[in-house]
């Protein structure tokens, strides 16, 4: 377990439980075939199996012969947030860029706000009795089209005040031409901000590029610091990739918290095996102790009185999602959809631009919804690798786009991914064990 | 089974730190209000692991 924690995590309820070295040594044994009867044994063993019938009895440790726990019903999927592409262009060209550095491999285009509008009214359509819905305007690089952008968030809080239903968006960005007109219209019409920025200056410009190969990172660095210091309760994720050339990025993250951010997520690159870029297995130790000594160093700050948020440690054990939402947690096809400039519909963001895999149109609806059952039966108790992992219920199956580029099927999970998250799932309750249950 | 801490015994080898019912919610979930989760690594806006229940 990171950061030396012997951490006790039952799958079924959720529940987290700290173990002391007698309780430790007693289940090692036990998982390593040691029978115990209730015979011949020593009174530390005796207490501790005791404690375990105490956890059992209240429900916080399943019995080890438990089946997973069935949802009533897991339902037909209702749509209830998208994903708009309003521009399938880019003034940057980064080298790992998943969309083409913005053509997604087709024409560069931008969404017409009337595109975008009648996205809002089909999502409010569709999504029924759902009253809380999400719109991520992406790219590209979505500032290349803040006219729609603003048309479309017009139109969204004037569907909002008819309907009653709650429309949250959020705007992911590169942050080149973020400018304290933007801003202000982020902060007053409440959009959630996604950051894009890779950390330290040399890790960062070595991949983000602008469209003519200059650095960004000066440039980027300072508008996001102008724009955090405008919303002091704003929401705002600074995101990072690392690469395998950063397996260090635990540095990548605490040099953004050194330089004052304080809701910071670094994620993994998703790259073709032959990508220069790409995790492989071979660069899975040193990813790992990144995450081990950022548990480590997140714990002291916040014990200095200088926390920060790091987005995956972020979990919340308690009152998370109910278990029907767990075997799927991808919601692509199902509860999301992303829309391309002229108006198609897609699974999600990745699969745009993917042969056989469009769904629909803004104005037409969804057209082809046997994409989307496809996609619903792929939850954790259909998939051999889910089915047993311990982390099925709190990853809940991955990402989709990933299994279908890498494996050819919604079936098999990234298995990279899958080692990644799993260590990342075991820092964060690590930390959260010794924070008291988190941040 | 539900969980039930109200009449637990004192523990002495075990500190529990967050108590969950998840299975608890077997019956009662599937509400839909929660945020859509995304497990694609390029979008942080939507993840499943810190989403809270609305319910």
């Amino acid at each position: 377990m990171a950061a030396g924690a012997r951490l006790l995590l039952d799958v079924q309820s959720g529940s987290l439980h700290s173990l002391d070295e007698a309780a430790w040594d007693v289940l090692e044994a036990l998982e390593q075939g040691g029978a115990y009867d209730g015979t011949d044994r020593g009174s530390r063993v005796d207490e501790v199996m005791a404690d375990l019938d105490i956890l059992i009895e209240e429900g916080t440790l399943s019995h080890p012969d438990d089946a997973d726990p069935m949802p009533s019903a897991l339902g037909p999927g209702v749509v209830k947030a998208m994903c708009l592409n309003v521009a399938h262009d880019c003034d940057m060209r980064c080298g790992y860029c998943f969309a083409g550095t913005g053509g997604f491999g087709g024409a560069r285009s931008l969404m017409p706000a009337e595109v975008g509008c009648r996205a809002l009214d089909l999502l409010f359509d569709i999504s029924g009795h759902v009253r809380h819905l999400d719109v991520d305007y992406f790219g590209g690089e979505p500032l290349m089209n803040m006219d729609a952008v603003v048309e479309i968030t017009r139109h969204g809080r004037e569907l909002e005040a008819r309907t009653g239903k709650t429309l949250k968006l959020t705007l992911t960005t590169n942050c080149h031409e973020l400018s304290p007109k933007i801003d202000k219209f982020l902060n007053d019409n409440d959009i959630a901000a996604v950051l894009s920025v890779d950390g330290r200056s040399g890790v960062h410009d070595a991949v983000r590029r602008t469209a003519d190969g200059r650095p960004t990172f000066a440039r980027i660095a300072g508008n996001m610091l102008r724009f955090v210091n405008t919303r002091p309760d704003g929401e705002y994720y600074a995101r990072g990739t690392y690469t395998r050339r950063n397996t260090d990025f635990v540095e990548d993250v605490l040099f953004l918290a050194d330089m004052g951010f304080t809701s910071i997520s670094f994620e993994p690159v998703v790259a073709a095996p032959s990508s220069p870029y790409s995790i492989r297995e071979q660069d899975l130790p040193a990813v790992f102790d990144s995450y081990d000594r950022l548990v480590a160093e997140m714990a002291s700050r916040r014990a200095a009185g200088r926390g920060f948020r790091f987005f995956h440690f972020d979990l919340n054990i308690a009152h998370g999602p109910c278990l029907a939402k767990r075997l799927l947690g991808c919601g692509a096809g199902r509860e999301y959809v992303a829309v391309t400039p002229d108006g198609e519909l897609y699974p999600c963001h990745q699969f745009v631009g993917r042969e056989g895999f469009v769904m629909g149109n803004v104005w037409d609806g969804i057209t082809r919804p046997e994409i989307g059952e496809a996609f619903g039966g792929a939850h954790i108790y259909a998939k051999s690798a889910c089915r047993d992992c311990w982390a099925r219920f709190m990853c809940s199956g991955g990402c989709h786009a990933n299994a279908h580029e890498m494996n050819g099927t919604l079936m098999t999970p990234y298995s990279i991914g899958c080692l990644i998250t799993r260590k990342r799932l075991e820092a964060a309750l690590a930390y959260a064990a010794m924070t008291d249950g988190g941040s | 089974m539900s969980v039930n801490t109200d009449t637990r015994e004192e523990t002495k080898h075990v500190k529990t730190i967050i108590v969950a019912d998840l299975k608890g919610t077997a019956a009662t979930g599937g509400c839909r209000e929660c945020q859509t989760s995304c497990q694609s690594a390029c979008k942080t806006s939507c993840t499943l692991g810190n989403q809270a229940c609305r319910k």
